[in-house]
């Protein structure tokens, strides 16, 4: 089942990198008590993620924050080293968060799962953005098309 | 079954960026008629893959050629866009063949894959590396442990040559 306005984001312990190396995040502390603008995508370095997803959200973390928004995260189902070298060619340090879900497990939980299988990707996840408030999940954006749904832009006109 | 010296490399189509993008190659195609230095490592961007491995076989790329190796070769059980990101960093693009294995396929069928699941990388390839003649396994080299580098270096396949 896929995920929805309303519905508690699930419990999984995704990884990032730490100043001492690879860390867990648990997302139950990721959420807990602060309003969150997620983003998810199908891979670090591929095509619209590395032109207009990512950076979007960089140039616009000042923006969402003055709106507030607490906390930036981008998730992929690629590994923390990978989104950790990514995040910083793109400046996302100190920013947007980068988190990874390299065994897809949050992509299946939220049942946002793309099989990529043959683009020789395996498993990711769908394209998304999502407002998070305390752990639930206040928005949800999917794209249906062209990119934009899920922009930092269009986050920004719906935060009013 | 893993893989093993005097078998030959399992036909498969795979992604494979020399200079460019990532295009469909047959295994067949990149290993016949020809010695191929390859080389797995468990993912871009990581400590040992990036600080150690792919350095040594960019150093030694010259002394293979050679010694007759006509291409090194490298795996990884990562995406065609991560891999060409990571070949282009590391000053590997146009030198050494990347092969973009994102699905785990080919080294799956290799018998040389490792569960990452507690790092958060999923399903991986071991490290290892293979000395190959004309679609043959001459030498097999595997590392006990993701994070090891000994046997699996560029030194050690010139030795082998």
């Amino acid at each position: 089942m896929t995920i929805k306005a309303g519905d508690k984001f699930p419990s999984v312990t995704l990884k990032t990198m730490g100043a001492g190396g690879l860390e867990g995040v648990p997302t139950d502390d990721l959420f807990k008590g602060k309003k969150v603008a997620v983003f998810g995508l199908p891979g670090a370095y591929t095509r619209t993620c590395s032109a207009k997803h990512l950076p979007g959200f960089v140039a616009n973390t000042d923006a969402l924050k003055a709106k507030g928004v607490d906390e930036i995260v981008c998730v992929s189902v690629n590994d923390a080293f990978v989104m950790n070298a990514w995040g910083n060619q793109h400046g996302a340090a100190g920013k947007v968060k980068m988190v990874g879900d390299g065994n897809a497990e949050l992509a299946k939980a939220l049942g946002l799962e793309l099989d990529r299988t043959a683009n020789a990707m395996g498993v990711r996840m769908q394209r998304f953005s999502m407002i998070v408030d305390n752990g639930v999940v206040k928005e949800l954006n999917l794209e249906d098309g062209d990119y934009g749904k899920t922009s930092a832009e269009t986050l920004l006109k719906h935060l009013g | 079954m893993t893989i093993k010296v005097g078998d030959k490399m399992p036909s498969a189509t795979v992604k494979a960026i020399n200079s460019g993008d990532a295009e469909d190659v047959n295994t067949d195609d990149l290993f016949k008629g020809k010695k191929v230095a390859l080389f797995a490592v468990p993912g871009a961007y990581t400590p040992t893959c990036s600080a150690k491995h792919m350095p040594n076989y960019l150093e030694h790329a010259d002394a293979l050629k050679s010694k007759g190796v006509s291409s090194i070769v490298c795996l990884s059980v990562n995406d065609p866009a991560v891999m060409k990101a990571w070949a282009e960093d590391q000053g590997a693009l146009g030198k050494i063949t990347m092969i973009a294995d994102g699905s785990g396929i080919y080294a799956n069928t290799l018998g040389l894959t490792f569960d990452g699941s507690a790092a958060g990388l999923g399903t991986r390839a071991k490290r290892f590396s293979m000395l190959i003649d004309d679609g043959v396994v001459k030498s097999l080299n595997v590392e006990d442990a993701p994070s090891a580098f000994e046997v699996s270096s560029a030194d050690k396949i010139l030795a082998q040559l």
